[in-house]
């Protein structure tokens, strides 16, 4: 099969058209940097079948972070018909050495001059035809995100990809050392091609930045944003719960529970009460779910990220951090993988090590649901968002508390230098596309790890003796008298040994094992943790599962992003222990204070 | 020709990058990522407390640490 990848600098809109070129749904973000990985999808052009690949974005040819890694080693080891040179055409002059690099290493190219829309607004005249003789290739003006240019630009790949070009390892050949000439032939080329005005005025965006990066209100306005999302979030998302779990529920009382006598008790208990009710429990979070993302797409699409790293960097540095691992910490919240992912983007090791060391600590989408629950079933309406909110941070303390520890160690001198894009708007189309991305991730996590995990846990709780489920002589309760020494200076009764066991796998199944092993669901299986723990040992709880490892994906993604298993290790334990420490040092100090 | 650091200038001024004191690698990096000789660079904004300084370079604005623009050396522009 014939094979066009996509190449150019980060953040000029590679992902935007390889999701319009070939309806994949590839990561997008106004961040330099969204991409870290080679993205592959097929599609027709013209009347063959071809592969297209995203890769991560590059500033020149002889990078050497590990995202610019990925790029390097794909271009040299596998054939390419085609590369598609993607540049952003309002930055143009900084761009075009790119494509002359390329050039000279003699690929059969084409070039698309992305942004065209910002390009016009800008009042930036280009002179396709002139260049399209110095370069030698076709090129053409795009804007990947409305589409504008698209049919051209997709005409223009079918028909390079007929020339009968011998297959190229363009880098190889690049790699040459010939910069100096390059960036005078690009000083030329421009100077009779392009014409930009003397000063470029993105109005909004100066505005904009004169408040959201003031020198003193830039950081509150920040912190007092994450509030305000987060309570929208919240307000919004519970009453969404809620009428799902009813749905839920109504299903349960007209298709389900009429198989009562039917089945035999054990078949049925299993069915209904371990599996229907414990997915059925993790489903109702679905709604929290999708605002969550549609929040997080709607955040990395305006450019506000790299505003956050400019806010935050002064601080990050005194924890031997950056504003980018600030960033990565704040997409973490999703999901701990793609950030641990995201620090490819960070040259030196041991900064990157040190920021994969606190993205852990992140409070992720699946903890989120289980300190959702918790707090509704312990706490007053009023206190909920505020309990939630002190453990996001309790996250960030953790985070930055672990890297003053260990800064010594992982001291790194990386340069902190990072493109500041301007405010995009997002499109409804990215938003929908992104959320419904992460959802469709959530729910197949959701169901491969809790139907087993649900089922697991209800064996382990109701044999050989489920009487109580979970009791003394079930196997659960064996391995919560086992754990007993561990788990009671923290509070942690017994009978959640097993569910901590099981939130090691992934966090999702906490909620659907607790479910399973006491029969109970929603209101009901509120009222009986309300029941059965304190507001402290629940708080404890929470401390405990936001802290140790998030999940056997998180502790995968460690292990080959750092290409270490000893600090893959390392990071296991450190987080178990510090989770074991904190909540001590929580409980029984809530104790002493006669709680 | 009075020889001095990107990090020095006030938010405002503009001044010419002339060089870059660093080792190889970083000097690359920060090339590729616009800072190259003989290109005007103009403060957009500096932050307090030793945080990151804003700057344009053409079409580009990128945010840098005070340190690593004191590693860039400019002149004053014409
Ligand atoms: N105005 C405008 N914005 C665009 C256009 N194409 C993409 N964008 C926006 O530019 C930003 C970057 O797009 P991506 O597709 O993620 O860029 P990328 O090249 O894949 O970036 P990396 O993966 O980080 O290298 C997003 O916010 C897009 O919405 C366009 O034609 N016009
Ligand atoms: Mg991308």
């Amino acid at each position: 099969m014939k094979r066009v990848t996509l190449v150019g600098m980060p953040n000029t809109g590679k992902s935007t058209f390889f999701n319009r070129l070939t309806g994949a749904s590839s990561r997008v973000g106004n961040w330099p940097g969204v991409t870290v990985d080679l993205l592959t999808s097929k599609t027709i052009l013209g009347a063959v079948a071809v592969e297209v690949v995203d890769l991560p974005g590059i500033y020149d040819l002889h990078g050497f972070s590990d995202d610019e890694h990925v790029v390097r080693s794909f271009l040299e080891n596998n054939p390419v018909d085609v590369v598609c040179v993607v540049l952003n055409a309002t930055q143009i002059d900084h761009q075009l050495g790119l494509a002359l690099q390329l050039r000279r290493a003699d690929v059969n190219m084409v070039v698309l001059l992305n942004m065209a829309d910002e390009a016009r607004q800008l009042g930036i005249d280009i002179d396709i035809d002139m260049l399209e003789r110095e370069l030698a290739c076709p090129i053409t003006l795009l804007s990947a995100r409305s589409g504008l240019g698209f049919d051209l630009a997709r005409q223009m790949l079918a028909r390079a990809l007929e020339q009968q070009a011998a297959q190229t390892s363009p880098l190889l050949r690049a790699a040459l050392p010939n910069d100096d000439g390059i960036a005078k032939q690009a000083e030329q080329l421009l100077a009779r091609a392009v014409n930009m005005p003397l000063v470029l005025e993105r109005r909004a965006t100066e505005r904009l930045d004169k408040v959201l990066l003031h020198p003193v209100l830039g950081l509150p306005l920040f912190f007092v944003a994450m509030f305000v999302v987060f309570q929208a979030i919240y307000t919004l998302g519970t009453p969404l719960q809620d009428g799902v779990a009813w749905l839920l529920d109504y299903v349960r009382e007209i298709a389900l529970v009429p198989f009562k006598d039917v089945l035999a008790a054990p078949v049925y208990g299993l069915l209904v009460n371990g599996i229907f009710d414990g997915v059925g429990t993790v489903a109702s979070f679905v709604p929290i779910i999708i605002l969550f993302f549609f929040v997080m797409a709607l955040v990395e699409d305006t450019g506000y990220l790299s505003r956050a790293a400019y806010l935050t960097d002064a601080l990050m540095s005194r924890f031997g951090l950056d504003g980018r691992g600030f960033v990565m910490m704040l997409m973490g919240f999703g999901c701990n993988v793609p950030a641990l992912m995201g620090t490819r983007v960070m040259r030196s090791r041991r900064l990157r090590l040190l920021t994969m060391l606190i993205i852990p600590f992140s409070l992720c989408s699946a903890r989120l649901q289980v300190f959702v629950f918790l707090t509704t079933a312990l706490f007053t309406p009023k206190q909920a968002p505020v309990v939630l909110f002190s453990l996001y941070v309790v996250s960030f303390v953790a985070a930055l508390g672990t890297a003053v520890l260990l800064r010594g160690r992982l001291h790194s001198s990386e340069p902190f230098v990072l493109e500041l894009p301007p405010y995009r708007l997002p499109t409804l189309r990215q938003v929908l596309l992104r959320g419904w991305h992460e959802v469709h991730h959530f729910l197949r996590r959701a169901t491969k790890f809790i139907i087993v995990g649900v089922v697991l846990v209800w064996l382990l709780t109701h044999y050989p003796v489920g009487d109580p489920p979970g009791g003394p002589h079930s196997f659960a309760g064996m391995l919560g008298d086992f754990l007993e020494p561990l788990l009671s200076p923290i509070g942690i009764g017994a009978q959640m040994a097993v569910v901590l066991v099981f939130g090691f796998v992934a966090k999702e199944i906490v909620i659907g094992s607790l479910v399973a092993m006491t029969g109970l669901q929603g209101a009901s299986l509120m009222h009986y943790l309300g029941q059965n723990m304190t507001w402290v040992q629940a708080f404890s709880f929470m401390l405990f599962v936001l802290l140790y490892t998030p999940c056997l994906s998180t502790v995968a993604t460690l292990r080959s992003e750092s290409r270490s298993l000893a600090f893959t290790s390392f990071s296991v334990l450190w987080a178990f222990g510090l989770a074991w420490l904190v909540s001590l040092v929580f409980y029984q100090g809530a104790r002493l204070l006669g709680y | 020709m009075a020889a001095f650091t990107l990090s020095s200038l006030a938010v405002g001024q503009r001044a010419v990058i002339q060089d870059i004191h660093a080792d190889d690698a970083i000097c690359h990096r920060m090339r590729a990522m616009g800072l190259r000789a003989g290109r005007e660079a103009l403060i957009v904004r500096r932050s307090r407390l030793g945080g990151p300084i804003q700057v344009r370079i053409g079409s580009i604005s990128l945010i840098m640490r005070c340190t690593d623009a004191a590693m860039v050396q400019v002149a004053p522009s014409a």
